[in-house]
């Protein structure tokens, strides 16, 4: 700037020229000071007056960290930034300073020496106000401070530049112990390396986007806690280079919920797998248990035959053996039923095309002997085919007629009619009955398994027909239900699916 | 041994059944047969494959399925494959009424397949049909 080496005294600094020096000292629109080697403000212009607020005569002669924040005073900032500029001929920053009434201003500073050559050991300090540079980013300060989340905006550097309140909520410094540091002072040690060479790669290619698309991302408190973050990054391109604000959320409470979620996900899917498990255990051990009481029921009933067979038996001595022959064929009956609705539960059902109507006559045929014993007509309407595994809907139609059978009217030759009929995609289908029937308010109740409406010795029978009935309905994604009023016959109705059980061969 | 007497054996773990078949043919046809009886499969294939040459064979085998050990189906293979016993009528006479145990019984070379009754009325009848058929009716032996 000046070649000139005009003396200097160590308590006043003059710049040779004088005109010069008059130029500069009334220069209002940037803040020109000198400060000698040890820092000691020894000029000062009406752009620093503007500026700042001091007068020339308050504040020559004192050291010229007056100007920074405590904070940088305390870390040796002012001393760092003089000897910057004596050691690479010139100091350039940005950060925040202070004025006489304390408030802070955003100052781009310069610190040169006076004389490079090395004639005079004092810099000229010069500084600019940027922090109305443009509207716009003065807006842009303001919304950082009212935005909800926590906003900091790093410079090329890397180094923070802006931060908001609820940085210091989130973080628990004060702004004024973030600004001019680095990011990273905000990242945990262990992401730190990685997130420098992030930061390259955001900076050569700016863009709007989440941070840490992939992997989970944390903040670093002042207490050393870490906080899981989200974190939004915008670049700001302006005439000092390319800044990247980032809104960071605390995800803390989310993440909790989220984790919550998955744990009860998780004990309810481990939760799901016993029952069903307990459930696979249940009816492979009713499978078992009735096959293995056959054998021992099997014995008993032989043998008490056995022992009524032989001649020489007093007549209460058979009576008891024809009655525990008689029990044990109800035993039988019961196992064998058991049986029937335990193995509905185990195994594989295939589905196949199925002709009802054909199903129907060959089981009429099969049941021809307790047909005519009984007297009973039936007749068969029309019926469709559908998609069914044979051998269980042939099993739920013969215990419906076979029921029907059991419960006629003493006297009266049993009428039953079976009737399809399309109806909201489904076949409903009707096997209806003149026989004793039941209060309406049984008709749930006839469908669990061993309920009886009637005593052993009026009816026999097990009272688990109509729970395989039911069962086998529900293999078939349909519905069974029962109308029916004392003494006026019983319709017990089956809605199938058109194409029951198709897609899968497995029962559901 | 009466030589007029048709000798049935018996391959069955469970005594009890042996016990009531063996009452069962005594009532209905003790005159033509008589039965020995074999406790597993092991005892069946002893006494058969340890026989002499020439001693009588059985004139039919009633043969139950599951067995301890060496079970039916082992002596039905056993006996299907050696040229001395593959004409020895066997009828599988068991618990089981699994299709997949009649159709390999078959396939083995059962002659034919009972399910044991379930009664003792229902055995002795059982026991009258089966010597009607396989020792009157029938010229399948000699």
């Amino acid at each position: 700037m000046s070649d000139d080496r005009s003396p200097v005294s160590n308590l006043d600094f003059q710049i040779g020229d004088e005109h010069f020096r008059k130029l500069i000292e009334e220069w209002e629109d940037s803040s020109v000071y000198v400060v000698d080697e040890a820092g000691i403000i020894r000029s000062w212009n009406a752009g620093a007056f503007k500026m700042k607020g001091y007068l020339r005569e308050e504040v020559l002669g004192r050291h010229f960290s007056l100007f920074f924040p405590e904070e940088e005073r305390a870390s040796g900032v002012p001393g760092k930034a003089l000897r910057e500029a004596r050691n690479n001929g010139r100091y350039e920053g940005e950060s925040w300073r202070l004025k006489k009434n304390g408030s802070r201003f955003w100052a781009r500073v310069v610190i040169r020496p006076v004389d490079p050559s090395g004639g005079y050991p004092g810099f000229f300090v010069i500084s600019w106000d940027l922090t109305n540079r443009n509207e716009a980013e003065q807006r842009l300060l303001l919304m950082a401070e009212a935005a909800p989340s926590a906003m900091i905006m790093v410079n090329g550097e890397g180094n923070i530049v802006l931060a908001n309140a609820q940085v210091e909520k989130l973080f628990g410094y004060e702004r004024s112990e973030l600004l001019g540091k680095p990011i990273e002072m905000l990242v945990p040690e262990r992401f730190r390396r990685s997130h420098h060479g992030h930061r390259a790669g955001f900076l050569a290619s700016p863009q709007v986007r989440p941070m840490g698309a992939v992997r989970d991302l944390f903040g670093l408190r002042k207490d050393g806690t870490e906080v899981p973050v989200e974190i939004g990054l915008n670049p700001i391109t302006t005439q000092d280079g390319v800044f990247v604000l980032s809104s960071i959320v605390d995800i803390a409470d989310r993440k909790k919920a989220e984790q919550d979620i998955a744990r009860y996900a998780e004990e309810l899917r481990l939760r799901n797998e016993e029952l069903s498990n307990t459930n696979k255990e249940l009816e492979q051990f009713a499978y078992i248990s009735s096959h293995d009481l056959q054998e021992p029921l099997r014995k008993i009933i032989s043998f008490s035959e056995r022992v009524s067979s032989s001649a020489d038996l007093k007549g209460s001595e058979r009576e008891y053996l024809e009655r525990i022959n008689a029990a044990g064929q109800r035993m039988k009956k019961v196992i064998e039923d058991l049986l029937q609705f335990s193995r509905l539960a185990s195994g594989r059902v295939v589905f196949e095309r199925t002709d009802l109507r054909q199903v129907l006559i060959e089981l009429l045929a099969d049941l021809d002997v307790k047909i005519s014993e009984s007297g009973a007509r039936i007749t068969l309407g029309d019926l469709p085919v559908i998609r069914a595994n044979g051998a269980q809907i042939r099993h739920l139609f013969q215990n419906l007629i076979l029921n029907s059978i059991k419960f006629a009217k003493k006297g009266t030759p049993p009428e039953i009619s079976i009737q399809s009929q399309a109806k909201d995609g489904m076949f409903e289908i009707r096997v209806r009955d003149n026989g004793i029937g039941f209060d309406q308010k049984y008709a749930d109740k006839v469908f669990q398994p061993f309920q009886r409406l009637h005593g052993k010795n009026e009816y026999e029978g097990t009272g688990i027909g109509l729970s395989i009935c039911q069962k086998i309905v529900n293999y078939h994604r349909g519905e069974i239900r029962a109308e029916s009023a004392e003494g006026r016959g019983a319709t017990f109705i089956v809605t199938l699916p058109v194409g029951a059980g198709e897609g899968g061969h497995e029962p559901v | 041994m009466s030589p007029f007497r048709k000798k049935i054996l018996v391959v069955d773990d469970d005594e009890d059944d042996y016990s009531l078949m063996s009452d069962a043919f005594k009532e209905s046809c003790a005159s033509e047969v008589e039965l020995d009886w074999k406790k597993d499969g092991a005892e069946a294939l002893e006494y058969f494959f340890n026989q002499t040459d020439g001693a009588v064979l059985p004139a039919i085998v009633l043969l139950d399925l599951n067995m301890p050990k060496v079970d039916g189906r082992e002596v039905l293979k056993r006996l299907r494959s050696a040229v001395r016993f593959q004409h020895v009528p066997v009828v599988v006479f068991t618990n089981s009424a699994d299709r997949r145990d009649i159709l390999e019984s078959y396939r083995m070379g059962a002659n034919s397949y009972v399910r044991k009754p379930s009664g003792y009325g229902e055995l002795v009848r059982f026991a009258r049909a089966f010597c009607a058929y396989w020792f009157k009716y029938s010229s399948f032996i000699d």
